[in-house]
């Protein structure tokens, strides 16, 4: 009676370490940028870092969606730099900014809708059509623009990443806007709803009679609503479209979900849990980088920082479980 | 009804073997097909030299493509090749630039990739992260490992072991017009031979396929299974740091950006071979088919002066086409 009781106990408490770990290693984190570097835990800096991957918290919105629902995207990157050059063409032949931007967006939405429907009709893994689209649409951007970036210089664009308040910028807010607009759509309405119905058991969730292929369609849309915004702030940030704009950001987006403690097999996860992961590869690319060390170093330390995650997040699940 | 299934049709039989036979080597058809197309729409496309060329230029690719194929039969996935590409290389040739002789340099080179397959085979089978995140984990860290312990440096590779790798030959037959092949070329199709044999005659080889088809069955059956897709990424890692001193020798160079990006190129390689993602269905030889056709494309779209731009958005659609004609081929066999 009392071995199970503490078992038991034992299981509650390496449950809350799954739960709560990253979180803890976040502070810990950044305490000690902090005592590296009195620098770091400045509003200006934190201004910047927060705009700095506001990109990345977009997209990781949508990549819990895919990893969730088992639709893994790994286009949205490349999807990103094609929908910048399609703004940015529009806008320099026709002046108008609305229409690049509405532009811009409408072909993420399209470019993914394309995706879908190679999914859904052809009945093709993910992985595949999504890589094939991670090869292509990059290789399209750089084809469009001969590979050279394009200015893209209009207040309005430029507004974004001004700041306002202090020393944060509108994109902030859109990239906070953007995640509750997420947690909405997953704990609130229908799509979310199947979305974890998709991940635990498509067959089933087939058999109960939804329409898995037209939710695919809405959540392969939304993903390029998502890119299309991320791509905003992208091209305001740089003023420019580049063709190998935010080359990497869908790798940096899935580990930001998965080391939040969002389970790779899908079915599974939260909100929260990414924007914990996202706010963890921000402070340690930030910290980092102010600390005055090259990219290479930053990757050794990264790659060490997921990898030491990853294994405590999966051995705490198997304490958990046992 | 009953008699119908019995004694089909003769006429529906022999088309039936048809579309089998056709399923079964479509790779093979679409290579046969593409050579035709590309050799009459351009004029140098199917001369020996050039073909000769594309072997050169897939032998990369083609290089990773053997163990990506192997832990893509086991139902696992390693995106880290590119980066491990990378270390082999460049530890390889920062040896040589301290004067170490070329067996230390291949030692640290080849046991830097092992050490990085062991790497992902513990974090994979015995922590349990699935096989994207993991080797996506190592894809970052490597080639960070890598530019620090080289310090961002680029180096000169000007060893005579590697450049007879790139540079030696074969004896052509100058009367036909028939050009040497160079001496990594022909490493790679001897690689291809050696494994293609050991997958069919050796345990390991029956095992990767029952790993793949039903981990439970085979585990039932008395395999072990966490072994073999340990020995997988072990062997995966290895074929690509053999990739990475393949790579010094054509380039010649090393510099920080060497190999980024070849492991979707080698998935795609795999996939046009025929290779299922899913696991337990294909065979490593069609690799080196699928780098062929990968590469003939881009070779005939620069022959066609295609600017190389335009032909990366081509291989893109290169392997959806291809992933879409598989899956109907297969369809018309099932229905």
């Amino acid at each position: 009676m009392m071995a199970a009781s503490s078992t038991q106990r034992r299981a509650v408490l390496s449950r809350r370490i799954n739960e709560y770990g990253l979180l803890v290693a976040l502070i810990a984190l950044i305490v000690l940028f902090t005592a590296l570097n009195p620098r770091f835990l400045t509003l200006p800096n934190f201004g910047t870092l927060l705009e700095q991957n506001t990109p990345l918290l977009i997209i990781a919105v949508s990549m819990t969606f895919a990893i969730i629902s088992r639709n893994i995207d790994l286009a949205p990157a490349s999807i990103l730099a094609l929908s910048g050059v399609f703004l940015a063409l529009v806008y320099t032949a026709t002046g108008s900014i609305l229409l690049g931007i509405a532009v811009g967006i409408l072909s993420a939405v399209l470019v993914e809708l394309f995706n879908a429907l190679i999914i859904v009709r052809g009945g093709i893994n993910p992985l595949i059509v999504t890589l094939a689209c991670w090869i292509w649409a990059r290789g399209l951007a750089v084809s469009l623009t001969g590979a050279n970036s394009i200015s893209v210089r209009d207040p309005l664009l430029d507004f974004l990443t001004r700041p306002l308040i202090g020393d944060f910028s509108p994109a902030i807010g859109l990239g906070i806007v953007a995640f509750f607009i997420g947690v909405i759509v997953l704990n609130r309405t229908r799509i979310g709803r199947y979305t974890f119905a998709m991940g635990s058991d498509e067959r089933a969730t087939i058999q109960a009679g939804v329409p898995v292929g037209k939710y695919k369609f809405l959540l392969f849309g939304m993903f390029g609503c998502f890119v299309g915004a991320a791509m905003l702030v992208t091209v305001s940030r740089l003023g420019a479209a580049a063709p190998d704009a935010a080359y990497g950001l869908e790798l940096d987006a899935i580990v930001a979900v998965i080391i939040g403690g969002n389970p790779f097999q899908g079915g599974d996860g939260s909100l929260r849990r990414t924007l914990i992961g996202v706010l963890f590869i921000a402070v340690l690319n930030n910290g980092l980088g102010n600390l005055g060390m090259m990219d290479a170093q930053i990757a050794v330390y990264k790659g060490l920082a997921i990898i030491l995650a990853l294994v405590f997040g999966a051995l705490s699940a198997k304490a958990a479980s046992r | 009804m009953t008699e119908n299934i019995l004694n089909p049709p003769r006429a529906s039989q022999r088309t039936r073997r048809l579309r089998d036979l056709a399923a079964n080597n479509s790779t093979l058809l679409v290579a046969l097909l593409l050579l035709v197309v590309f050799g009459l729409t351009a004029s140098n496309f199917l001369s020996a030299n050039n073909i000769f060329n594309i072997f050169r230029q897939m032998s990369v690719v083609a290089t990773l493509g053997i163990g990506m194929t192997v832990v893509i039969l086991i139902g696992g996935i390693d995106l880290s090749v590119g980066s491990v590409l990378f270390l082999s290389g460049s530890l390889t040739a920062a040896q040589l630039d301290a004067g170490y002789p070329i067996t230390t340099a291949l030692v640290v080179g080849l046991g830097s990739a092992l050490l990085v397959g062991l790497l992902n085979g513990v974090l994979i089978e015995i922590v349990g992260i699935s096989p994207v995140i993991a080797t996506l984990g190592t894809l970052i860290g490597v080639r960070g490992l890598a530019l620090v312990l080289i310090n961002n440096a680029q180096i000169q590779v000007t060893d005579p072991f590697i450049e007879w790798m790139a540079v030696t030959r074969t004896p052509g037959i100058p009367s036909i017009n028939l050009p040497g092949l160079q001496f990594m070329v022909l490493f790679v199709f001897i690689l291809y031979a050696i494994m293609a044999i050991f997958m069919r005659q050796s345990q390991f080889g029956r095992q990767v396929y029952a790993v793949g088809g039903n981990p439970v069955a085979a585990r039932l059956c008395g395999v072990p299974v966490h072994t073999i897709r340990m020995l997988a990424y072990l062997l995966c890692s290895f074929t690509a740091g053999i990739a990475g001193i393949l790579m010094i020798a054509s380039t010649a160079v090393v510099s920080p950006n060497l190999g980024v990006g070849s492991e979707f190129y080698t998935i795609a390689a795999v996939v046009l071979g025929g290779t299922r993602l899913s696991g337990g269905v294909g065979r490593v030889e069609k690799t080196l088919l699928g780098a062929f056709i990968l590469y003939m494309v881009l070779n005939y779209m620069t022959l066609r002066r295609i600017p190389t731009e335009w032909q990366q958005a081509a291989t893109g659609f290169l392997l959806l086409g291809a992933v879409l004609l598989d899956r109907f081929a297969q369809r018309g066999r099932s229905s």
